[in-house]
């Protein structure tokens, strides 16, 4: 307990605080801008942490890491491009209820749906941190094959009125998800003859393609007198999230926090799978999941807990074996070990004290991000007042700046271009984007799993899922929820 | 005759009716398309573009392969199951009119999209982004040429300056030089 107390003791001071704030602002920033991810943001503070003491570069990281993932959301609810892949999913309701009028309210269910996810996440961290770790190390191939089955089958609940056009959606994220290096052999698969393609496609493109492009596309066809028009002003008093509304959200919140920690501690699966899981699973136990899509509180409630939850999830591996959780944390990773921090499991052993200081710049930058998310949600709700026809090509052009930053090539922005294309017909035609989205973004590691499962062990071949108890019933359970939920969209339909 | 209903078409068909053949058409469209791009990629893309790994028992044709089919079964399944319910509906599904001139805004915002790519790669990024940005307000409903022009330069440069001095993005330099 002396331990604890002096951990927190060392972070009541002005400066450490300071940080706290400065990162948070730093890493809100950074998240709303589309192109400049949380790991980009992380890194461009890395170089300051250097100098600072433990306690004062921790809250820093800390701050920036969580403002960072709340801060796509932003982006995602005000302009339908999200500020970072995590917030993809936000974007489904965030931007019809910024559409519908309900910006403030928009921007301040992310805000607070992020903090207490952010909360459940560190709540997972702290309990949990070593058990769940060696639980992580016992998956491989099979049963991230299994997980990302199970995610796929949730296609079928995100489809909307038609499964054909969802599965059909979802084979075109597939496909997508193929363009590139293979992942076994790294032999070139449409690539057509361009190094451009050997990585792949940008995540970034293809959401800000598919979701703001389309979208800018789509406005363009209301007219230019209509886009003309000075937008009717929001009434305050109206757009605001009540507590009530929020605390109605306990049970979605608990539950997208606890999915969003979980899948934050397996490495390689990331926020924007989180968030999509997530929100898939929200609509499915809603009582009204037609609603879902239009712009409704628990969208966005499921994804922004669950992608800040996946922060405390990914810190897991993290402290525990020395793994990073993701991309972030990998960044991460390099910044504890220049200030002398070694991950693993010895550091439970030997600095606890460090270890405690960890979760609490991971609790503290939660009551932060609730202060600066606070003062600044008014001035983010500000630009919806202004004209459309300034507003959507101002938005037009930050889509070829975000584009452009992920790896500075004018080649994305033309991927990006083309997604727009692609989504715009896709819509025209009635297809729903989020299967397209969840199979882009777990395609590749649902084949390279698959493959290297099939390379454990040659005499078993396919048989391997067969005799891997959690691969099994991770397949099993896929099968099931997919039958479920496609006989439950059909009932709706009916 | 005369107390028909006046919402009706030429050819007797309710709005209803209407949206309804429309949508059959969009649908058949897209499953037909589905179909046709499977194809092509199981019978051209893939052997084209997928290159091979010798003595791989499952290589990297495989999974595409896999696609290629779901693509074909998923398309057929769809142009059949929309016969099947404009049979049901009692609807004949005519060719669609191609009415592409509604989509020329459009159009030229994905071309003027590609064109800034070529222009910011020989201008500079800072020059096309002011250029295009102005050019963008108009085609927005933007008429008014000196808050146009303003606003293009204002933006243009507190965006260029956020991501490369702020953030430290380099964008290409073109005839500035930055």
């Amino acid at each position: 307990m002396e331990i604890i107390f002096d951990a927190f003791a060392s972070f009541l001071n002005i400066q450490t605080i300071l940080f706290l704030f400065i990162g948070v602002a730093v890493g809100i920033l950074g998240g709303s801008l589309p192109g400049i991810s949380p790991s980009m943001t992380i890194s461009l503070l890395l170089p300051l942490t250097l100098k600072m003491d433990i306690t004062n570069a921790v809250a820093l990281l800390m701050g920036a890491y969580q403002g960072a993932m709340m801060g796509g959301s932003i982006s995602a609810i005000l302009i339908n491009a999200p500020g970072t892949a995590s917030a993809a999913a936000t974007m489904l309701d965030g931007y019809p209820m910024n559409q519908k009028g309900q910006t403030r309210k928009a921007l301040q269910t992310a805000l607070y749906a992020s903090c207490a996810g952010g909360l459940v996440g560190t709540f997972m961290l702290v309990c949990f941190a070593s058990a769940l770790a060696s639980l992580a190390l016992k998956f491989g191939a099979p049963e991230y094959f299994g997980i990302m089955c199970l995610s796929l089958s949730l296609i079928a609940s995100i489809s909307g009125k038609s499964l054909l056009k969802g599965l059909i959606s979802a084979t075109i994220g597939l496909f997508i998800a193929m363009i590139g290096l293979d992942p076994i052999y790294g032999t070139a698969r449409f690539t057509f003859g361009t190094t451009n393609l050997n990585d792949g496609i940008d995540q970034l493109a293809v959401f800000i393609g598919s979701f703001a492009v389309a979208e800018l596309m789509f406005q363009l066809g209301e007219g230019r007198n209509e886009l003309n028009k000075k937008p009717e002003q929001l009434n305050r008093k109206d757009s605001s999230l009540s507590l009530g509304e929020f605390l109605g959200q306990w049970f979605n919140i608990i539950r997208s926090g606890i999915l969003g920690a979980l899948i934050g501690i397996l490495p390689g699966v990331g926020g924007a799978t989180a968030s999509f899981v997530s929100y898939a699973a929200a609509q499915k136990q809603s009582k009204h999941p037609e609603k879902f899509g239009t712009g409704i509180v628990d969208g966005v409630v499921a994804a922004e807990a669950s992608n800040n939850a996946v922060c405390g999830g990914a810190l897991v591996p993290l402290l525990a074996l020395g793994i990073p959780g993701d991309v972030v944390t990998a960044v991460m990773l390099g910044a504890f070990v220049a200030l002398g921090i070694t991950p693993g499991p010895l550091l439970f052993q030997d600095s606890l004290d460090t270890v405690y200081a960890v979760y609490i710049a991971m609790g503290l930058a939660i009551v932060v991000l609730a202060i600066v998310g606070t003062v600044g949600v008014p001035v983010f709700a500000k630009v919806m007042g202004t004209r459309k026809s300034i507003l959507l090509p101002s938005v037009f052009l930050i889509c070829f700046v975000g584009t452009y930053a992920v790896r500075g090539s004018y080649f994305t922005c033309g991927m990006m271009l083309l997604f727009g294309v692609l989504a715009f017909l896709l819509r025209k035609a009635k297809f729903p984007l989020p299967p397209l989205i969840i199979a882009f973004v777990i395609g590749g590691s649902l084949e390279s799993n698959f493959r290297r499962s099939l390379l454990y062990n040659a005499e078993l071949g396919w048989k391997i899922f067969f005799t891997h108890p959690m691969t099994l019933t991770f397949l099993l359970a896929a099968v099931v929820l997919a039958v479920l939920l496609a006989r439950g969209n059909k009932t709706k339909k009916n | 005759m005369e107390n028909e209903n006046k919402n009706a078409s030429p050819v007797g068909l309710t709005p209803e009716q209407e949206q309804s053949i429309k949508n059959h058409q969009t649908n058949l469209i897209a499953y037909s398309a589905t179909t046709l791009f499977g194809v092509l990629m199981a019978t051209v893309l893939i052997p084209n573009f997928v290159r091979l790994k010798k003595n791989a028992d499952f290589g990297p044709e495989k999974f595409p392969y896999i696609v290629a089919g779901l693509f074909i079964f998923l398309g057929i399944i769809g142009i059949v199951l929309e016969i099947v319910n404009a049979r049901k509906e009692g609807v004949n599904i005519p060719l669609p009119k191609l009415q592409l001139k509604q989509y020329i805004p459009q159009a030229i915002l994905i071309l003027s999209g590609f064109v800034f790519i070529g222009v910011a790669s020989v201008l500079g990024f800072l020059i096309a982004s002011v250029i295009f940005m102005a050019f963008w307000l108009f085609l927005y409903g933007s008429n008014r040429l000196k808050i146009n022009i303003i606003w293009a330069l204002v933006y243009g440069v507190l965006i260029y300056l956020l991501f490369s001095q702020v953030l430290g993005i380099r964008f290409t330099g073109g005839i500035l030089g930055f």
